[in-house]
């Protein structure tokens, strides 16, 4: 860091607070130009917050400061943040998924016209191709944005953030930005970053992946219920000193259940021979108290398995749960014969908005304790306080709005809805999925205290360290089949990479 | 697990929440912007009281508002609900006349009994609900523009009914009690059916777990469906529901002017929405069945005071345009982003 230089971005005392609860104290930082300065902190820790606040979706007090490049940011005006170079990609993208890229990213900017003042699209087109390119990615820019990977959308989210003027970028806030990214394009992105800082833009990067913190780097500030605990050199850091800052102690890395399943037992879920727009034709059985993960690209089919089984997306095939046959698209029969999802996208696939905690926990199952001539909202309510202790959900009551919730807590109400049907199977789409490394932990202990009840899992995700961690079995697919199977002590990062890869590798040379 | 507690402990930090005293929690909900309706009903009337107190403050005003609001407020609610699974059913006030016409024009040519007419007048309806229940539920297609086509055929029937005419029935008489009578000697009959009416759907709605999906169907189809709810049997469900009250609400306005023609019951239509839209911010956030009340009563009350202060007729169209105009601007953008 060279102090001579101008910070890009300088705050100073920031504090915020929901409803009498402080989500953000007197917080300071700084990004240097060129410089990538990690933002890490448990759920609710105040990152999001904070991010909302540069963006200028939050009000704050007369105290707080903002300079960029030198120049005073008048905090709470998102067009005065745009103007002078503040960008921002958030978690969820925020992309028009029925409109082409072109207008998504002209969206952020403009479209260029021509002389008479019309829209002139061959310039559009190419300027987006281009600007895509720049940043690495190849995408046709005519494909509507719902018919692109997670990785192309978050091309198409970075292109209209940064625009065709580059140069006026100061500082770019990456929230989450590898939190749907398969792993083997995170180098791509981190490729993209590099490129970025070395024109001297600096980067705010927030992630619940430290291990990418920690390579991508300079400098690692961790918050912890608002506060700022430190600001240190990423070289100095390891990711056990991380989580201590963060959660205040080490956590037990021992995470997997390691028996091995008796694979005499009958199978409680056989799925066979699904198709579905990704899939090719998948067979599999999972027994009583089994994790069964499924990894895999983006495009291999991962993402289809739970939409496919509990009737999300169309499918061909069977699926029987307990001797029942499923019939697809029927997710209140895949319910009554004792199947549970918590999808990927919660907040667009789970959660009702602006609905309390307590009326998203016990939506999937309200004829069980309540029925009667009239919702017994008392009990309702009793029952769920017990699932928030439990599953230790940060919330001010059941009666919370489940916006005012951290994702992670967002994500342990989908899982408290479901555990509260007392599945026989359960199927847990990218489970952890911008989820905080507490929360993380209390996820993974929920899944083995219910697996050893004999709840079987079903594990998708993109992550292989948690498939690691979780699962008993893990079946790896590619281009829609299954190309390997691992069990037990076989299970390891480098065995499912490799088999997600490597097939993909071989039939790139047919 | 021990660093889960330990991780638990630190974020337990429970700060009192930010309310003051009973007293000013007493204030605040008073003057609550959700009741808003009712004290502009109250103020409403004590101005038209003031200044016309020999006109407004009589039984005869009470039953005019409450005997019009009737109907209006039938149509509003079954507006209403299908809105709330996310439904925008238009073509009630069309089905209404059908069912108006309809009813009149068996009685006149076959003078049945009124159990009979009461069959027809709620069959017709839920006929015409159900040919917008299988367009949108089975084939999907835009409710809005269903129903609005579905009213035009309604308005067409009706009109081959009435072939131009005014019709003019012989109608039994425990139907004319039924439509004209009155509860206490003021409240007419027509008016203590919306009152029971809206105390069911308030019951569906907020108390039973029926209500809690059609709710949830509305707000987030896709979340709703991936939570075991049968979000096209909804639809359907509320699309014949809606086409039975209106259904409901031609016989109501047979039995209380005992005359038909097609051009009856349509002018009903932007009152009732305007209710609902208005309503949508009444007591509750979003459409409501006591909200929709409030609201009917208002524009009721309003219409009827300003008639009385000598406006043409031309003014209470004008004023429900006003008020569905505001009442969108302030409430239904919501609402309508989600059904358009």
């Amino acid at each position: 860091m060279t102090e001579t230089l101008v910070a890009a971005l300088e705050v100073e005392s920031v504090s915020k607070s929901f409803g009498g609860r402080r989500v953000l104290s007197d917080f300071s930082m700084d990004i240097q130009p060129g410089e990538v300065h990690a933002l890490v902190g448990h759920n609710g820790s105040g990152k999001s917050t904070f991010v909302k606040v540069m963006a200028g979706f939050h009000e704050t007090g007369p105290e707080a400061k903002a300079a960029v490049s030198g120049q005073t940011l008048a905090l709470g005006d998102p067009l005065e943040a745009q103007r002078l170079g503040l960008r921002f990609v958030f978690q969820d993208l925020g992309l028009f998924h029925g409109m082409s890229v072109v207008d998504n990213v002209a969206l952020g900017s403009d479209y260029p016209r021509d002389v008479t003042g019309r829209i002139d699209w061959r310039k559009a087109r190419s300027e987006t191709k281009k600007l895509l390119q720049s940043l690495g990615y190849n995408i046709d820019v005519n494909s509507r944005v719902e018919k692109l990977s997670m990785v192309g959308r978050t091309g198409v989210a970075l292109a209209r953030a940064l625009g065709t003027s580059t140069d006026e970028t100061r500082v770019l806030v990456l929230d989450e930005p590898t939190a749907a990214l398969p792993s083997r394009s995170v180098e791509d992105l981190f490729a993209m970053i590099r490129r970025l800082t070395s024109r001297g833009i600096g980067i705010l990067y927030i992630s619940h992946r430290l291990d990418e913190v920690l390579s991508i780097s300079d400098r690692v500030t961790v918050l912890r219920d608002g506060k700022k605990i430190v600001t240190r050199n990423a070289a100095d850091l390891t990711e056990s000193s991380l989580i201590e800052h963060m959660i205040g102690s080490t956590l037990d890395e021992s995470a997997r259940a390691s028996s091995e399943r008796d694979q005499s037992v009958e199978p409680i879920l056989i799925a066979d021979d699904l198709h579905t727009k990704e899939l090719r034709g998948v067979s599999f059985e999972v027994r009583a108290g089994e994790v069964l993960g499924f990894a895999g690209i983006e495009g291999s089919g991962r993402g289809e398995i739970a939409g496919a089984l509990f009737g999300g997306i169309e499918r061909t095939g069977t699926v029987t749960v307990d001797g029942q046959v499923v019939p697809p698209r029927r997710t209140d029969r895949s319910i009554t014969a004792g199947m549970g999802l918590v999808p990927a996208d919660r907040s667009r696939l789970g959660l009702v908005r602006g609905w309390s905690v307590q009326e998203n926990l016990t939506l999937p199952l309200l004829r069980s304790s309540f029925r009667g001539w009239f919702l017994n909202k008392r009990s309702e309510k009793k029952e769920c306080e017990i699932w928030i202790e439990q599953l230790d959900i940060k919330t001010n009551g059941a009666g919370d709005p489940i916006g005012s919730l951290s994702g992670g807590n967002q994500q342990k109400v989908m899982l408290a809805r479901w555990l509260r049907a007392e599945p026989h199977v359960m199927i847990l789409d990218e489970p952890t999925q911008g989820v905080d490394v507490g929360s993380i932990a209390r996820i993974y202990s929920v899944v083995r205290d219910a697996a050893a009840a004999g709840t079987a899992f079903i594990v998708c995700s993109s992550d292989e360290d948690e498939l690691v961690a979780v699962c008993d079995r893990v079946i790896i697919l590619n281009r829609g089949r299954i190309s390997q199977i691992v069990s037990g002590d076989d299970i390891n990062v480098e065995t499912i990479e490799r088999a997600s890869l490597q097939s993909l590798a071989m039939e790139g040379t047919s | 697990m021990t660093t889960l507690d330990a991780s638990g402990a630190v974020v337990e930090m429970p700060e009192p929440r930010g309310i003051g005293s009973k007293s000013l929690n007493v204030l605040s909900i008073v003057f609550n912007k959700r009741f808003v309706g009712l004290w502009l009903l109250v103020v409403l009337s004590i101005v038209f009281s003031l200044s016309e107190p020999t006109l407004f403050p009589t039984k005869l005003t009470v039953e005019a508002i409450l005997g019009n609001e009737a109907v209006i407020g039938l149509l509003a609610l079954g507006v209403m609900f299908p809105l709330i699974a996310g439904i925008f059913d238009l073509g009630i006030a069309w089905v209404a006349g059908l069912s108006l016409c309809l009813v009149a024009k068996m009685s006149l040519q076959h003078h049945f009994s009124f159990p009979i007419l009461i069959l027809i007048a709620l069959g017709v309806g839920a006929a015409m609900g159900s040919v917008s229940a299988l367009l949108v539920g089975k084939w999907k297609v835009n409710s809005l523009v269903t129903t609005l086509g579905v009213g035009s055929l309604a308005l067409g029937i009706a009109e081959w009914l009435a072939a131009g005419f005014s019709l003019t029935p012989q109608l039994p008489s425990t139907m004319i009690t039924f439509g004209q009578g009155h509860l206490f000697g003021i409240i007419p009959n027509p008016f203590v059916y919306l009152l029971v009416v809206t105390a069911l759907m308030y019951y569906v709605l907020e108390h039973t777990a029926l209500g809690r999906r059609i709710r949830a169907a509305g707000i987030n189809q896709e979340a709703a469906r991936l939570a075991g709810i049968r979000v096209r049997r909804i639809e359907v469900g509320v699309l014949i529901l809606s086409g039975i009250m209106s259904g409901f609400a031609g016989l109501v306005l047979a039995a209380q002017v005992g005359s038909a023609n097609s051009s009856t019951a349509p002018a009903y239509l932007l009152p009732a929405i305007s209710a609902v839209f208005l309503g949508a911010m009444q007591l509750k956030d979003g459409p409501n069945p006591w909200g929709t009340i409030v609201a009917v009563l208002l524009l009721g009350t309003g219409v009827e005071g300003l008639e009385l202060w000598g406006a043409s007729t031309w003014v209470s169209d004008f004023f429900n345009g006003v008020v569905l105009l505001i009442s969108v601007t302030i409430a239904g953008r919501g609402l309508l982003a989600r059904i358009t």
